[in-house]
């Protein structure tokens, strides 16, 4: 898709210029310098605020129906209207927040769990271990992403557990690309090979050089994920193959309300504004952490 | 320059063999008995035998594996469990509609995004520039299932100018087209302000000024003609969002392609059709890059074939 894609082909030649080690604050202070990391990083502390401290401010419960309370408009009860069930639909958009962030968190996190090691073994050690790992990401870059999300949970059937796996193995075959270019470019060199001399053992040096020599490219690379994540899962949650009714998910809220969409309208427009805003503030801290994390920019 | 076109095609080949494996094994991997699942919760047991002889799924998983990609090489993709036609026949009445609206998104993606990408690169750093990055950033990050809706309440609802939903009337493809092209135009853009930036920096387009070239020329025949490698390869990586991106948008305005196949099938459990729509859609990727690569080995000539 690709949004997930395009992670790869921009950061594959930071990973092949042997980057500097860069230190912490010295991130932080080029982070702080640039515009459109700001914004996201503003957008996305918004979000994790809204996520962790709106449910408490408003101790209704997200699911529970009252059809007297249909379709209300705003109002100082109802910030943001109730929806087709009664339903408030701010609380729904706060305790949607959680899942939405929580759920992209895990599907990556379960992506670079499983990708960086195969990345990191395939590039050191090539051979036929390469060969196979490659043509079997061949197959998965095969698939529009959104496609191999769809095809996943039609096998393996709804539910947050499956979204989670789905999304990861979409997320997956980037992470293994972007380690694989950074353990080939760094096996041969000398401190690489010096410390293959002392007899360190391979696990060893895949740990303390290959993926390090890696990480910069792969912040980048998981920020930009996460967006993708958050895309393809609401994408699901839209076509109603994702989370099911009744978790206040954003992207199923968009799906259900799509019946409305001539009757009230602003159903649609607020979970389609925290799921774009939530892509852009990844989208924005990707480009930002990439641009900081370049050698080449001053 | 054959061979390389040979090696290529040989390259894309297991590629699609292991697309088809996968394909195989999505209605096995479900754990529990498929013809039960196919049948839905109301069948009888006849029913589910039925469907299970019909399907081939009372042979052993290995005898079913080879008809199934015996059966594939023959351009034999079943028969849908729905309808009772060919699969081949159901993806061949629903792929003019999807492939109508990704060519004419492809269209205006490419002829916007450069154009813009083109404007923001020579207005580096001013607020053009910014305008139109920010447009970008913006459009990779809108998801499509939202805009489509937004166009459809702008458009159909409040303005009455185009239609909500359907392709029954001549204008009804504008609205799909532009909800698909969206994210392609700020990822066509983005990319082509990066590439344009690079080579306005370089020594030849600094000659080209220094001995007196107009702008636009400049700009077309020295900046862009070299910049356009990148971004071919934008193109065919796109591909891939756009393809997904009709599967959502299909949905959305009742679109009788493809995508909206797919999804109908999945609710209604026709596997058959499931693995069909999806191996088409996985194949037409695997052919776009392919396409992409060798145009791009076409147009650059540093690229040697052996």
């Amino acid at each position: 898709m690709s949004i997930l894609a395009s992670g790869t082909t921009d950061a594959a030649p930071l990973a092949l210029s042997e980057a500097p080690p860069q230190s912490a604050p010295r991130l932080w202070r080029r982070l702080l310098r640039h515009n459109s990391a700001v914004a996201g990083m503003i957008l996305l502390g918004f979000l994790v605020l809204a996520s962790l401290i709106g449910p408490l401010l408003f101790r209704s419960d997200p699911t529970a129906q009252d059809l007297s309370l249909a379709f209300l408009p705003r109002s100082a009860a109802h910030p943001l209207g109730t929806d087709d069930l009664g339903r408030d639909e701010l609380v729904r958009l706060f305790f949607g927040a959680r899942y939405t962030l929580s759920l992209a968190l895990a599907a990556v996190a379960l992506g670079l769990v499983v990708g960086v090691p195969l990345g990191a073994v395939s590039g050191y050690f090539g051979g036929w271990v390469d060969l196979l790992v490659q043509r079997v990401v061949d197959v998965m870059l095969a698939f529009p992403s959104i496609l191999l999300a769809i095809s996943l949970v039609a096998a393996l059937g709804v539910g947050l557990r499956n979204v989670i796996v789905s999304v990861a193995i979409v997320a997956m075959p980037g992470f293994i690309r972007l380690v694989r270019a950074s353990a080939l470019s760094i096996r041969e060199a000398p401190y690489v090979e010096a410390a293959r001399a002392l007899g360190v053992p391979s696990w060893r040096i895949l740990l303390r050089h290959v993926v390090p020599n890696s990480l910069g490219p792969l912040i980048v690379q998981a920020s930009l994920q996460l967006g993708g994540a958050i895309l393809v899962a609401a994408g699901l949650g839209f076509l109603g193959l994702g989370v099911q009714q009744p978790t206040p998910e954003w992207g199923a809220m968009l799906g259900f309300s799509h019946t409305y969409i001539f009757s009230d309208p602003g159903l649609l427009t607020y979970p389609g504004l925290c799921i774009c805003g939530a892509v852009l503030a990844f989208n924005l801290l990707g480009d930002g952490l990439r641009d900081a994390l370049d050698p080449r920019m001053k | 320059m054959l061979s390389y076109i040979a090696r290529r095609v040989l390259i894309a080949i297991p590629t699609l063999f292991g697309v088809a494996t996968v394909i195989f094994a999505l209605v096995h991997l479900q754990g529990g008995d498929p013809a039960r699942v196919i049948a839905g919760a109301n069948a009888t047991p006849e029913d589910v035998d039925r469907i299970r002889h019909q399907l081939g799924l009372d042979q052993p998983l290995l005898v079913q594996y080879l008809i199934f990609m015996g059966n594939l090489l023959r351009g034999n993709l079943g028969t849908s469990v729905r309808s009772g036609q060919p699969v081949f026949n159901e993806i061949a009445s629903r792929a003019p509609y999807t492939v109508e609206l990704a060519v004419i998104s492809t269209i205006l993606a490419v002829a916007i995004g450069v154009f813009l990408g083109v404007v923001a690169a020579t207005n580096h750093d001013n607020p053009i520039d910014l305008a139109i990055s920010s447009f970008s950033v913006f459009g990779v990050s809108m998801p499509v299932y939202w805009l489509g809706l937004l166009l459809i309440i702008l458009f159909a609802v409040n303005l009455h100018v185009l239609p909500a939903a359907g392709a029954n009337q001549p204008t009804g493809f504008i609205l799909p087209s532009l909800t698909l092209a969206f994210f392609s135009i700020g990822f066509i853009a983005r990319q082509t302000r990066s590439a344009m930036l690079e080579v306005l920096d370089l020594d030849f387009v600094r000659t080209a000024r220094a001995k007196g070239a107009d702008r636009p020329t400049v700009l077309v025949k020295h900046a862009l003609r070299n910049a356009l490698l990148p971004i071919i390869t934008v193109i065919g990586l796109q591909f891939g969002t756009l393809l997904g991106g009709a599967i959502l948008t299909e949905t959305i305005y009742a679109w009788p392609g493809l995508g909206r196949l797919l999804v109908d099938s999945i609710f209604a459990r026709d596997f058959p059709v499931v693995q069909g729509t999806v191996f088409v859609f996985a194949a037409a990727l695997i052919f776009v890059n392919l396409f992409t690569d060798l145009l791009y080995a076409y147009v650059d000539p540093r690229i040697r074939y052996d």
